[in-house]
């Protein structure tokens, strides 16, 4: 049944958004011809767009559906992570972004394959990299496509519609054209005004959800002694069988450690080599506004930790999974209990915009590297500037409907895992990109390889390991601790370039020509005091 | 030779290495694996790394002023 009220509210919030995203293209004027207009809005954001922009684009659907979800199906482990993670990923970005940042703006960087073609002067390795981008990135546009499905089933939208014989998912398509239309027109000035609105609803519909809902249910104690229950038996019955109980309160053992641990490490190791996190970074106009950011975006990292213990708090109100979800129906579902229909129409808008932005900004920077490093590199090495911009803009429009097809014909548990596997071929791009801001010590046929070995055995653990994204990988009688399964294939990774380096060097195969000068990485530009108007920027 | 100069650069990068302190303080859990003490009914180990968000940003932003 269509809640109309919920809708009502719903659609409103849409069609303002979806107008910020066609004004968007007039504000702060650029050529939109240019791919450094569309695809990085000029570089000209202050630290307050950026904390909106980065904050909106960092902070997806995984946050507000699967992390609360994971939370709810199997506890700590798989759901709490998310918090160390996004704890440590800061200081990481505060240590390497300003150097990305200072290179970039140094040579016109749009993406991080630009970079490493020219730190280690190997077309082959950046293509690697862009494709790694490309691939890693198009599972997490799927999730956001997810996301917005969860929503709108959430407010009793039928999911498909009958034309004649043929069942369309007609919501998810209006949803995806109206998102393809302002990308084309606006860029990534259309997602850097959308966050805004995005960020504030997600913070009043947190609010809440933290007030109503934990008195509601007897406050955190109450909350966490049902969490308790869930997670005391040893075993619990599945499909008429016996099975250890997949959820956990606390660490139970070492293995569960390990884990917790290097998802932690790995994911934060990782989130920065996504090509949407480096477009936003690189938008923005100075090295320190990126610093800035470091320490102000933690507060999402809260809002995240918080949202998360909604999925506990699903447990405690024994709700029942929004169907066809499964755990991805839990907190939907407790929105909808809880709240009177008026806001969850407004919570699920909150959820569905907060998709809406890293959707955008994630084909963006999927097209900035299809366009910029295989299409000018590989197809026509003469594109002007023009042609170089409106095929971005159809490249964006193509990765966001291959992603629709994904979520349309991958059962919808699937959607999660590919994610996970972007996971594991993303970080897999750390030496090059991150390790490259310090050394070109790197042979870069080493790289490629490093690159190559690990991508493919990761592929090959995560399929063994059952479409999950942790393994206990073993040689012979020797068995390593359960794993993320990209932390133990970037140390893989990161062991062979540095034993094939020197191999490769004493062998004869050439060290690529470095184009960046050490003072690249480290130039203050000169940049006036940001003080009132400019920090708006 | 004059390369390019470096323009006053007293940075105080060796200051850096504070940030290592949110990684000891998270990635062994057997610091925090545990209930006790609860806060507001919030068992230690869900707090403590709630906490854990705030003191990295307050040392993030320290390191910011003094100027790595």
């Amino acid at each position: 049944m269509v809640n109309w009220v919920a809708f009502t509210v719903f659609i409103i919030f849409f069609v303002i958004v979806t107008g910020m995203g066609f004004i968007a293209a007039r504000w702060r004027r650029g050529n939109l011809d240019l791919i450094h207009e569309w695809g990085l809005a000029g570089r000209r954001f202050g630290t307050v767009v950026t904390w909106f922009l980065l904050g909106g684009d960092l902070y997806t659907a995984y946050t507000f559906i699967a992390v609360p979800a994971a939370m709810f199906g199997l506890g700590v482990v798989n759901g709490w992570f998310a918090v160390p993670y996004t704890v440590l990923v800061y200081p990481i970005i505060y240590v390497l972004m300003p150097k990305f940042w200072s290179v970039s703006k140094q040579h016109g960087y749009v993406t991080a394959a630009d970079f490493v073609k020219d730190r280690f002067g190997s077309n082959t390795l950046a293509f690697a990299m862009a494709l790694t981008g490309i691939i890693a990135t198009l599972p997490y546009i799927a999730l956001q496509m997810f996301g917005i499905q969860v929503s709108l089933a959430a407010l009793g939208i039928p999911l498909t519609l009958s034309i004649g014989s043929l069942q369309i998912d007609l919501p998810l398509l209006i949803a995806f054209l109206i998102l393809a239309a302002y990308t084309y027109t606006s860029g990534l000035r259309a997602p850097a005004m959308i966050a805004l609105v995005k960020d504030v609803m997600i913070f009043i519909t947190l609010i809440a959800i933290l007030i109503v809902i934990p008195a509601k249910l007897g406050g955190f104690g109450a909350i966490f002694s049902h969490v308790a229950q869930k997670a005391a038996p040893a075993t619990i019955v599945q499909n008429g069988q016996p099975v250890p109980n997949p959820f956990s309160e606390f660490l139970r053992n070492s293995n569960q450690n390990w884990a917790y641990v290097t998802l932690a490490l790995g994911s934060a190791l990782a989130l920065f080599l996504y090509p949407h996190s480096l477009t936003g970074v690189l938008s923005s106009n100075s090295r320190n506004v990126v610093k800035r950011n470091a320490a102000l975006l933690p507060i999402y990292s809260l809002m995240l930790g918080l949202l998360a213990l909604t999925g506990y708090m699903a447990i405690a109100a024994n709700v029942k999974p929004l169907a066809p979800f499964g755990v991805n129906g839990a907190v939907p579902a407790l929105i909808n209990q809880q709240f009177p229909s008026w806001f969850a129409g407004f919570a699920f808008a909150a959820i569905a915009i907060g998709a809406l932005v890293p959707a955008a900004v994630m084909s963006i920077a999927a097209a900035n590297l299809f366009t910029r490093n295989i299409y000018k590199e590989y197809l026509r090495r003469d594109a002007s500037d023009r042609e170089e911009s409106t095929v971005a803009k159809w490249a964006s429009f193509v990765l966001k409907f291959g992603a629709v097809l994904f979520i349309v014909y991958i059962p919808t548990a699937q959607v999660i895992n590919f994610q996970l596997l972007g996971g594991i071929w993303i970080l897999q791009t750390l030496p090059a990109v991150f390790l490259g801001l310090y050394t070109h010590w790197f042979n870069r046929w080493a790289l490629l390889i490093g690159w190559l070995v690990s991508e493919v055995l990761g592929t090959i653990f995560f399929v063994q390991a059952g479409l999950k994204s942790v393994y206990t990988i073993t040689i012979g009688s020797l068995s390593f601790p359960t794993m993320y399964i990209a932390f133990s294939m970037i140390v893989l990774n990161l062991v062979l370039a540095i034993i094939l380096t020197p191999i490769f060097n004493v062998i004869g195969m050439r060290r690529g020509q470095d184009a960046t000068s050490p003072t690249d990485y480290d130039e203050e530009i000169r940049e006036p005091v940001e003080a009132g108007k400019e920090a708006l920027g | 030779m004059v390369s390019r100069s470096r323009p006053q650069r007293k940075r105080r990068s060796w200051l850096l290495i504070f940030l290592i302190i949110p990684f000891i303080a998270l990635l062994y859990p057997p610091f925090y694996n545990s209930a006790d003490p609860t806060f507001i009914g919030i068992p230690f180990f869900y707090w403590y790394s709630l906490l854990w968000i705030i003191l990295t940003a307050i040392l993030t932003a320290v390191l910011y002023f003094l100027g790595t």
